[in-house]
């Protein structure tokens, strides 16, 4: 069963990693407006340019 | 938009989104999900009449069996989730994808490994770990592919324009770092030939890390991903918000920091040690919380448009899908309670559970994902609801046939497993018994696979005729602000000299650090592995090698199990409880997680050579009624005696002790113990030519299993 | 019945709008007709695609028609202090806005670049239905407001302290981030924890020992420290605090498991303790966000403040300039316009019209007033417009001072102690002494170690779990189904205060009365020649009187014909004459005559809000003694009395404020309803005031729970709920009290190992836990 040993680190690791990540998120203030991301994400093909042509030569 | 005054117009970015990869992968979902289910549909005929197996051995079960999961979970579930996570990523972050070239390798890359694992396991070229059969140049590839779509994706988020990361996509960092680590740290494996290799760990590490990883596969493969698949298609099918956003970060991070853990619930009443054991029984119960937290919140984000779920094929089948996701993570925590799993372990309730899942949740949802997108991608309208809703029925009764029969066979089975008489005995002691009496439970489950199938091919039709009434069309173009130009919250610091690169620096580091340690550990741990020996044991003969490496090629390890449980009914059945000191030769482990047939733990020495030898030919010959496939070819085909001394070599590096003699003599002693054997099946009436075909050194396995320490005095 | 296409709200009377003869609607008003006009001809029309699809967020009211200049906003000193600079150096204001409602909103707001000039960027926060606006050196934010207000949000600026946001926003974070920690900790300590209790081997037993103090040494420090802190600061004001047991657990377990680890004993509670902080600290997230939720709804201080006024220029009054009322100094001009709250205490310098001084006196009459009288802020000028010349502004107003007594009235509250807290602080005395007597004992009996061991184990065991997590929870869902209901309770103590009330006190106009007279009944003696709505309608026509205000209102429906008038005279507070075909017409001291005869007379009053009788009731069968205080005169509340069959000490009439809140003040146990200024001081000084819908700033800030819907319909449903809440909590901490003396028990009789004690913990908070989520029966058919 040493491959606890080996395990343990290994989780330890992922466990950094995204506490890391939640650190780091929290700071940035991922999360500091929990409401309207959820709507927001509904309004994602509403950005679309109506006529396309005008801007080809900027994509 | 009419055009605006705004100073920062300028600022005001534009770009499209790359929806041609989307395509291809919907395409590549739809082809490969019609294979995995043809394939689950053959083998499920397979059990209920051995004459599907065809007789050949490309075609038999054990071949086809890795096949079908492979083909299931990484051709069809891997192919929609590249897709989903490649539309929705795109849209939340407001960016095309990082680079169109990646994408393709991704996608190309993708396909040719699942082609080259249909080239290979039929073939019985397979590593013989569940879900993990194949081949170390194959994970090689998956390994490189997956590091290109971890830099696509990290490399969108950097380039995003939407500073908020929404939760969907934190479900999908979750899935690409995890799964990296997974497979790295189980496919490690130290390579004999081309297609063939040794698992790094040997017994009970072999087992605890294989099932760390199979659950997390699982977890991380069929659950997280789909996951924030959910988090992205329910609320835009719906047109609603998710019922609670704040619920639904809760929910990610909690899943996270449980589910690494509940893999040992697949081991109770092995060798594992116990705590180990309760361990993984605690945190798969645990698990339940969080994972109905999710479904309660993707079903709640359905309030109040029932009317739509009614109509819509896309919500329809979301709807079902999330009602079978919390069914199957209510029953998994059950069946990781000890008691349960004493009854339900190695019976067909498993695959049932598994089913539930993936028909159920993975295939239904996919279904809602693919009938969202398809519309979309090719500026059209669903071909034919009513076709949908066919659909939907077909698979639903599809699946409940599926789940029932796999209920009542599991159950039955486990009741006659254990069933013992006033004086002790067992009431079936002929393992026989217990599998003509599921028979027609393996016809309903296959009559079931085959409900799912057809709705699975109206699912083809219908979406091929809508894709045809539609037309690709050249890409929109959208406009949104550079990530900086949109955040103008007091004290928001601008972002990309933060994040960006770091990031996936970040990402990929974590990788190289987690394959260092297990670089730099496993070494240690394998020089320490023999403390727990046992001086009866002792490693594998030559021949036995050979024998073992035949046993894994026809995926034996799929219907017979090697670990007799400490339970009176199975000690009675089988002989000895297994221990774990028994195993620390076995690479890989071959305990397996169904008892389609017996456990084989104490099979050596049971029967004389000659019964093998006609077992083989043909299972009715010993067992009337046996639903074993024939495995003729194994009277035919010669052994390869050349290869013993690599893979003796091999198996001295990892740890067995072979001297040098031992390994230069290999072949000369392989070809003596295959004398002894054939010596004694020509005294029992069997042709001379025997002596250099595959059944011996099988039959020489076979007989050897469990003997050392069932044979011997020792007690634990 | 029809939905409005704007709004969603039942169209009663439909407004359409035809253009090219394609007929569109239909609309509930003209408000929001012309909005929807607006935003299409903007060629946002996607709007309403969005809207048709997407969820109503929040209930919002039909859209108002009102001019508004915005142009203070352009004011340099308003920007000063209000607009800050983003991170692109441009000119940044946060607006909340009226009437966010959909995803459809956040779609629009944030689009504003795209068709308001010089905006360089908006964002929308839903959650508080605050946009942050940013514009380019171009742009002008009154523009920005005018549009926000010309598509039927309604602007009003926000006074961001940075320095206090930034702070709240960093308490957030650091919050979430403590709940993260913890919770990770508590997680991975499980892992080990679990495996020892399952008896992981000897050769592990160190390892993952030490791996979770490892793992808990954060969560004791960093992640506790709120609790340190708070039981700190109670000791120093000398009072018992719910943290002081739990921060003693925390250290003790601390202390006591890293002395175990020392000494090599596998021991400690980590996994309890750690899991505890984690489950505290979510509960009371939770808590704070849902009260803030409420806080932003009912922060509404600047709907007041936000009229802007027009100063005039002394020499000139043509010359108007609007401005901010915060900036309003004495000596100042100002044109008010009917229907304007007069914003400061001045005298009249021209014009005459009639104040309605309800809001600040309760009075529901009229006052009449010309130049050189003296006004005060906070009543409402009903007709003519007015010039007035500023005595005193803001602080110094009378407004002003009630404002003050307000602020002092927090203070004066009687403080009723809540259970919570008494039971919490003879629980911790009760812990402290017990875990003494045990320590002493095991002393004596048996020695230092297994003593000390004993103690600390107690007070672990008996961490109060139960009262800190249960009780909050309970408020937590109690005030957020309030909230759904329109109810938004400042904060949890109200809610068992209003469970003990015995007696309410309502105020007449506005809560009970609709404050807007109406004729209530018109005696006709004799047929006039002409319709007598013709009459009444040609003769008022011109007339800002509010009688004729009222009279127009109530023939308006059988729209009279207009006819010419001759010799048309108004005697200012006697009536108007005129003569119609021939026939000369008075309307004087609530009589109609025709030449000189009485034809008809009608009574004018103060409208009874439809609910109020039926709402009375229902407070009553909650048990309440009911009394109405007033400001008004006496007549007048007796009629309103009568009709809703109250008795003679029922009701107190022509109460000045400060005599409103004695009368309170000499009642415990009291609930105060009101709206008016002149009822701030006696919402102040209730143990629970009541702000109904309409409410002024200054009552609103006074109360402690505000009514989202007109009249008092909610508040008897606002009773039950707060009592059937108390009976949850009051049942949480029995079952609670039972575990800590089981708990108490085992540790006497020396029976708690680290097991039982992990099993005891969680399965205690537990129980209490889905005792508060079944609630009570009521409760659930209440929150449906």
């Amino acid at each position: 069963m040493e491959i606890i040993v080996f395990l343990i680190p290994l989780a330890l690791i992922l466990g950094a990693f995204f506490v890391g990540c939640f650190i780091w998120m929290t700071k940035k203030g991922q999360y500091d407006d929990l409401e309207t991301p959820g709507h927001r994400m509904l309004l994602d093909e509403h950005n679309k340019v109506i006529n396309n042509n005008t801007h080809k030569g900027e994509l | 938009m009419n055009a605006h005054a705004s100073t920062r117009t300028g600022k005001l970015e534009y770009f499209s989104y790359d929806d041609q990869i989307v395509r291809l992968f919907v395409i590549a979902t739809v082809i490969w999900g019609a294979v995995a289910l043809l394939l689950g549909v053959t083998i499920a005929f397979q059990l209920a009449d051995w004459h599907v197996n065809l007789g050949l051995q490309w075609t038999t079960f054990g071949r086809l069996r890795p096949l079908h999961t492979n083909a299931a979970i990484f051709a069809f579930c891997g192919n929609a989730i590249f897709a989903g996570i490649y539309y929705s990523h795109q849209r939340l972050l407001k960016a095309r994808l990082f680079n169109d070239t990646l994408s393709k390798i991704h996608f190309w890359g993708w396909q040719l490994i699942i082609v080259s694992a249909a080239l290979t396991l039929p073939f019985g070229i397979t590593t013989g770990k569940e879900y993990a059969e194949l081949e170390w140049p194959i994970d090689i590839a998956i390994t490189v592919i997956w590091v290109v779509f971890a830099v696509n994706f990290f490399g969108t988020i950097i380039r995003r324009r939407e500073r908020h990361i929404y939760v969907a996509i934190w479900f999908y960092i979750a899935t690409i770092i995890t799964v990296a680590v997974l497979h790295i740290i189980n496919s490690l494996e130290i390579p004999v030939s081309i297609g063939k290799s040794y698992s790094l760990y040997a017994g009970v590490q072999d087992a605890l890390v294989q099932w760390w990883y199979g659950h997390n596969a699982v977890a991380f493969f069929l659950t997280t991903p789909f996951l924030g698949l959910m988090y992205y298609f329910v609320p835009k099918a719906a047109n609603r918000p998710v019922y609670s956003y704040r619920l639904s970060i809760i929910h990610f991070w909690s899943l996270v920091f449980i589910y690494i853990w509940a893999g040992p619930h697949h081991l109770l009443y092995t060798t594992l040690p116990e705590w180990a054991q309760t361990l993984g029984m605690v945190f798969s119960v645990a698990l339940w919380a969080p994972s109905w937290g999710g479904m309660i919140n993707g079903l709640l984000t359905l309030r109040g448009v029932w009317d739509k779920v009614r109509t819509d094929p896309v919500l329809k089948f979301m709807a079902l899908a999330l009602t079978f996701y919390g069914m199957s993570t209510f029953e998994g925590p059950l069946l990781s309670i000890k008691s349960v799993n004493s009854i339900a372990h190695f019976t067909d309730w498993i695959p049932g559970h598994v089913h539930a899942g993936t028909i159920g949740w993975n295939y239904l949802l996919t279904a809602g994902v693919l009938y969202f997108l398809v519309p979309r991608l090719w500026n059209t309208q669903i071909y034919s609801k009513a076709l949908a809703t066919v659909q939907f029925w077909t698979a639903t009764i599809g699946i409940i046939l599926y789940i029932v029969s796999m209920w009542i066979a599991g159950i039955s089975q486990s009741l006659m497993w254990r069933a013992i008489d006033a004086s002790g005995k067992l009431v079936y002691p002929n393992f026989i018994e217990s599998v003509v009496k599921i028979v027609p439970m393996y016809w309903v489950r296959a009559i079931g696979g085959t409900f799912v199938l057809v709705s699975f091919i109206i699912m083809i039709y219908n979406l091929y005729k809508t894709a045809k009434s539609g037309n690709v069309g050249k890409e929109e173009v959208y406009e949104a602000y550079a990530l900086d130009e949109s955040s103008i919250e007091h004290g928001a610091q601008p972002h990309r000299k933060l994040e960006g690169w770091p990031m996936i620096f970040a990402v990929l580091s974590l990788i190289a650090i987690l394959v260092g340690t297990a670089i730099e550990i496993v070494p240690a741990v394998m020089s320490k592995q023999y403390i727990t020996k046992m001086d009866v044991v002792k490693p594998y003969t030559p021949l036995e090698i050979l024998g073992r490496d035949i046993y894994i090629r026809e995926g034996c390890y799929l219907c017979h199990s090697q670990t007799v449980r400490p339970m009176t009914h199975e000690v009675l059945r089988y002989g000895k409880a297994s221990e774990a000191a028994e195993f620390v030769y076995d690479h890989p482990f071959q305990w397996g997680s169904k008892r389609t047939g017996p456990d084989l733990a104490r099979v050596g020495g049971k029967y004389p050579h000659m019964w093998h030898y006609r077992h083989m030919w043909d299972p009715r010959e010993v067992t009337p009624g046996s639903i074993m496939p024939r495995y003729t070819w194994l009277f035919t085909q010669k052994i390869d005696y050349g290869s013993l001394p690599k893979k003796m070599q091999v198996m001295q590096t990892l740890g067995v002790p072979y001297s040098k003699e031992d390994i230069d003599s290999s072949v000369a002693n392989a070809q003596a113990q295959a004398e002894e054997i054939r010596t004694n099946l020509v005294e029992a009436g069997v042709p001379q030519e025997v002596i250099n075909k595959e059944i011996v050194p099988l039959i020489a396995y076979l007989q050897r299993i469990g003997v050392d320490y069932g044979k011997s005095e020792v007690t634990p | 019945m029809s939905a409005c296409i704007h709004c969603d709200q039942e169209v009663i009377h439909a407004h359409y709008h035809s253009e090219d003869g394609r007929e569109c609607g239909p609309f509930c008003c003209q408000g929001c007709l012309t909005v929807f006009n607006v935003i299409n001809f903007k060629g946002l029309s996607e709007y309403y695609e969005i809207k048709k699809n997407v969820e109503l967020f929040k209930k919002r009211a039909p859209v108002e028609l009102r001019s508004n200049h915005y142009s203070y906003l352009d004011d340099v000193d308003f920007l000063n202090e209000y607009a800050h600079k983003n991170l692109h150096n441009e000119l940044t204001m946060e607006f909340y806005l009226e009437g966010i409602h959909c995803a459809a909103c956040l779609w629009i707001i944030e689009k504003l670049p795209t068709f308001v000039n010089g905006v360089s960027a908006s964002k929308l926060n839903m959650g508080r239905s605050v946009a942050t606006v940013s514009i380019s050196n171009l742009g002008k934010f009154s523009d920005v407001a005018r549009e926000l207000d010309n598509i039927g949000y309604r602007p009003h600026p926000l006074k961001v302290n940075q320095s206090t946001k930034d702070l709240k926003i960093k308490e957030e974070r650091s919050m979430l981030l403590k709940i993260g920690i913890a919770g990770a900790a508590a997680g991975n300590i499980m892992l080990y924890a679990v495996s020892l209790y399952a008896g992981a081997g000897p050769e592990y037993e160190e390892l993952f020992n030490a791996m979770t103090v490892l793992f808990a040494l954060p969560v004791l420090t960093y992640c506790s420290y709120p609790f340190y802190r708070t039981s700190y600061l109670a000791l120093k004001n000398k009072t018992l605090s719910i943290d002081i047991p739990i921060a003693m657990s925390l250290i003790m377990g601390g202390v006591m498991g890293i002395y175990n680890m020392i000494n090599h004993v596998p021991e400690n509670y980590f996994d309890s303790l750690t899991a505890l902080v984690f489950l505290l600290l979510l509960s009371r997230y939770f808590l704070k966000t849902i009260q803030e939720k409420g806080l932003s709804t009912t922060d509404l201080h600047f709907f007041y403040q936000g009229e802007s006024v027009l100063k005039v220029d002394p020499n000139d009054f043509s010359k108007n300039q609007e401005i901010h009322p915060k900036f309003i100094k004495e000596q100042d001009y100002l044109r008010i316009l009917p229907n304007q709250i007069i914003p400061a205490d001045a005298v009249v310098v021209s014009g005459e019209s009639y104040l309605n001084n309800s809001l600040l006196t309760g009075e529901s009459g009229l006052q009449k007033i010309k130049a050189n009288d003296h006004v005060f802020s906070g009543t409402m000028n009903v007709s003519g417009e007015l010039i007035i010349k500023v005595e005193k502004a803001s602080s110094e107003t009378r407004l002003g001072k009630i404002l003050k007594n307000v602020e002092n009235g927090w203070g004066q509250k009687a403080q009723i102690i809540d259970i919570t807290n008494l039971i919490s602080k003879y629980f911790v005395a009760a812990v402290f002494t017990l875990s003494f007597i045990l320590y002493f004992w095991t002393l004596r009996h048996h020695g230092q170690k297994e003593a000390l061991e004993l103690a600390l184990t107690l007070l672990i065991v008996t961490c109060p779990c139960a009262l800190a997590i249960a009780t909050p929870l309970t408020f937590i869902r109690t005030l957020s189904k309030s909230a759904q209901k329109g109810i938004i309770i400042k904060d949890d103590a109200v809610v068992e205060k209003l469970s003990k009330a015995k007696y309410i006190y309502i105020d007449k106009t506005g809560t009970i009365t609709q404050n807007q007279l109406v004729v209530d009944q018109m005696n006709i003696y004799h047929q006039t020649q002409v319709t007598l709505e013709a009459v009444i309608y040609n003769l008022e026509k011109h007339s800002l009187h509010p009688v004729a205000m009222c009279l127009k209102e109530c023939v308006k429906i059988s729209n009279p014909e207009v006819m010419n008038v001759e010799d048309a005279k108004e005697i200012s507070g006697v009536g108007v004459s005129g003569i119609i075909n021939g026939h000369f017409y008075e309307i004087k001291n609530y009589g109609i005559y025709e030449d000189h005869k009485l034809m008809a007379d009608f009574h004018i009053q103060d409208a009874l809000r439809t609910d109020a009788k039926a709402s009375l009731d229902a407070l009553r069968l909650q048990g309440l003694k009911i009394q109405i205080l007033s400001g008004d005169k006496k007549e007048n509340v007796q009629a309103i009395a009568l009709e809703l069959g109250l008795n003679e000490n029922e009701y107190q009439a022509e109460l000045s404020p400060e005599k409103k809140s004695q009368i309170i003040k000499s009642t415990p146990q009291s609930i105060m309803v009101g709206d008016g200024a002149n009822d701030a001081i006696a919402l102040a000084s209730a143990d629970t005031g009541i702000a109904v819908f309409g409410a002024m700033d200054i009552s609103l800030r006074a109360a402690d729970v505000y009514m989202n819907y007109p009249g008092l319909s909610n508040v008897a449903e606002l009773m039950t709920i707060s009592k059937e809440t108390m009976k949850v909590i009051r049942r949480n901490l029995v079952l609670s009290l039972c575990y800590n003396s089981i708990s108490v028990l085992l540790a006497y009789t020396g029976h708690i190992s680290p097991l039982t004690a992990a099993i005891v913990m969680p399965v205690s908070s537990l129980t209490v836990l889905i005792s508060t989520l079944i609630g009570t029966k009521t409760l659930r058919g209440l929150w449906k």
